[in-house]
């Protein structure tokens, strides 16, 4: 049942009502209601990166009481990946998206260390995904996760910004103002994240972050000292401009950079799966016991895999 | 003399009667809350219960590893039905091994609200959503006047709240019939609604209170009564308990799966 008319539109933007409904059908269902966009190509990465980075110099964007850029609202990736570089596109997924997220460098390629490259596809052989057993989608992924698709919710207060990642069961809480830094001994999953605002971007600095997450399925790793900065910029009201530095000098040889739109979800799309709880845990232990079974460990992180 | 001590007396029983009453005053006046800029209540900020109930929602002894608690059912006795009493013996008597906040699994509501780890209150217009440390549980509660879902069940129940002067009213409901009320074993059927009072009842506390109703499991609604203190230390954040994480990598349970080379 689909309830496409402006009436329930309320009603629709904040709980959706239907039931379950698969991922292809939310996606189908965003694309044939959508607004008019500055940039139109918002599956074309490079192409909408460049387009955006112009235009949103130009845009005037909705405002809070506090006068900053108003980014509350749900808003849903443009992209998913498993494989940040699409090395075999389409291999884990059609989603109409095929090409490298990377933006710089210009190659569309992750600048790993020589050793780093062949941990990487040594990890996928011999390693747990650590999502495929419930560990946490955390910074530096969950902008592009798989379960991103159906949208993340953004609250936006003067002091912090919550991004609620419902569909993950989880969320990352942005400070925007001056407390003193977490020790460096501590790692969290989804680190620590200070914000700040430069003109209409908005951006986010991510320290703290721990070793044992890969940033995509494919064994994409990072050690202890990997810092992220992301730039959130409206390009118009419906379209967000989202990049994301990676930098860890421990394992690449210069910072790279991925660049994806986010498209603020429209009162008739179904927003049902928001609220849904998704993978249990009583589900991953025995996918979990499963592979283990079959010889596959969980990912040691960095510390096991670097050179002495 | 006597009329010294008459006088005395009369002024003293005149004193009791009044701080008395000023104390009945206290319990019964209403705190004003600060408001958020819709006007409403504002419960925002980082909260965490100082009680046991975790452990026990009822009265218990001190154990190896438990502190001693006085509970915070009201009334003290849970209204089980007999042959429900006899479930909740054999849950106390399995222990930790059951407890599906143990295994990692969501722990479920009331129990996440007082477990004893911070959590956050985010208010807007639409919704309160509560943020929590441990597990990184979120419970989303709508106060826009969105109807309940239909035939889903949620671990964490389906919440809907509106504000009743200075309390929210929270009504929960559509759990799994998964989780218990404490380690002790205390439980629910799928059946369960809740309703939750939060007032603020000062700068830094809120009373908390919960009224369960769950005819497969009670002969009669019952209700819990607790204190949310504010963390007010001025570096106080959430951090993590990734409590699946840790029983992967630290907690062995899953050691014994692990093909040796």
């Amino acid at each position: 049942m689909n309830i496409r008319t402006r009436f329930f539109s309320a009603l629709v933007i904040t709980v959706g009502f239907v039931g379950l409904s698969s991922m292809t059908k939310i996606v189908a269902q965003g694309q044939n209601a959508q607004p008019e966009r500055t940039c139109s190509m918002v599956r074309d990465y490079p192409a909408f990166h460049e387009c955006a980075v112009e235009q949103m110099q130009s845009f005037e964007p909705p405002r809070t009481p506090d006068g900053k850029p108003d980014f509350n609202g749900i808003w849903r990736p443009t992209r998913i990946a498993q494989d940040i570089e699409e090395i075999t596109p389409g291999k884990y997924g059609r989603f109409g998206h095929m090409r490298t997220l990377i933006v710089d460098p210009p190659n569309g390629k992750i600048p790993y260390k020589p050793w780093a490259m062949t941990e990487r596809f040594n990890n996928e052989k011999v390693y747990l995904s650590p999502t495929a057993v419930c560990l946490p989608v955390a910074q530096p992924r969950w902008s592009y996760s798989p379960v991103s698709v159906t949208g993340h919710r953004i609250i936006q207060q003067p002091n912090l910004i919550v991004f609620s990642m419902e569909r993950l069961h989880t969320y990352r809480i942005i400070h925007m103002n001056d407390r003193p830094a977490l020790p460096k001994e501590l790692h969290l999953w989804q680190g620590d994240s200070r914000g700040h605002w430069e003109g209409n971007t908005l951006v986010i600095r991510t320290t703290n972050l721990n070793d044992l997450m890969w940033m995509d399925h494919i064994g994409t790793f990072m050690s202890p000292d990997i810092t992220t900065e992301e730039r959130i910029t409206f390009v118009d009201e419906n379209t967000l401009h989202y990049e994301e530095t990676i930098t860890d000098a421990n394992v690449f040889t210069q910072p790279w950079t991925i660049a994806l739109a986010f498209l603020r979800a429209q009162p008739n799309d179904i927003m049902d799966t928001m609220d849904l709880e998704d993978t249990t845990v009583e589900n991953c232990e025995e996918e979990l016991i499963h592979m283990m079974n079959v010889g596959q460990i969980p990912f040691p992180g960095y510390k096991a895999l670097a050179p002495k | 003399m006597t009329k010294r001590i008459k006088v005395a007396g009369t002024v003293v029983l005149v004193m009791a009667i009044a701080s008395g009453v000023a104390l009945t005053g206290q319990q019964a006046s209403s705190y004003r809350a600060p408001r958020t800029s819709d006007g409403k209540p504002d419960l925002q900020g980082i909260w965490q219960v100082l009680d046991t109930a975790d452990y026990n929602i009822q009265t218990h002894q001190a154990r190896p590893g438990v502190p001693a608690g006085l509970g915070i059912v009201e009334g003290e006795e849970i209204p089980y039905q007999p042959s429900a009493l006899a479930q909740k013996q054999k849950n106390f008597e399995a222990g930790a091994t059951a407890d599906p906040a143990a295994k990692c699994f969501f722990p479920g509501v009331p129990r996440i609200m007082y477990m004893p780890y911070p959590f956050r209150i985010v208010q807007t217009s639409d919704f309160v959503e509560l943020l929590f440390e441990f597990g990184h549980h979120t419970r989303i509660i709508y106060t826009n006047g969105a109807p309940h879902h239909e035939n889903i069940p949620f671990w964490m129940g389906d919440a809907r709240g509106r504000w009743d002067g200075e309390t929210f009213v929270v009504e929960t409901k559509n759990f799994y019939d998964e989780n218990w009320f404490d380690k002790a074993g205390n439980f629910h059927s799928e059946a369960l609604e809740l309703i939750e009072r939060f007032t603020r009842t000062g700068p830094d506390h809120i009373r908390y209170e919960v009224t369960v109703t769950d005819p497969k499991v009670f002969t009669r609604p019952w209700k819990m009564t607790t204190t949310l203190y504010r963390r007010v230390e001025p570096n106080a954040r959430l951090l993590e308990y990734e409590c699946f994480a840790l029983s992967v990598y630290e907690g062995k349970r899953f050691d014994k799966h692990i093909k040796k080379p």
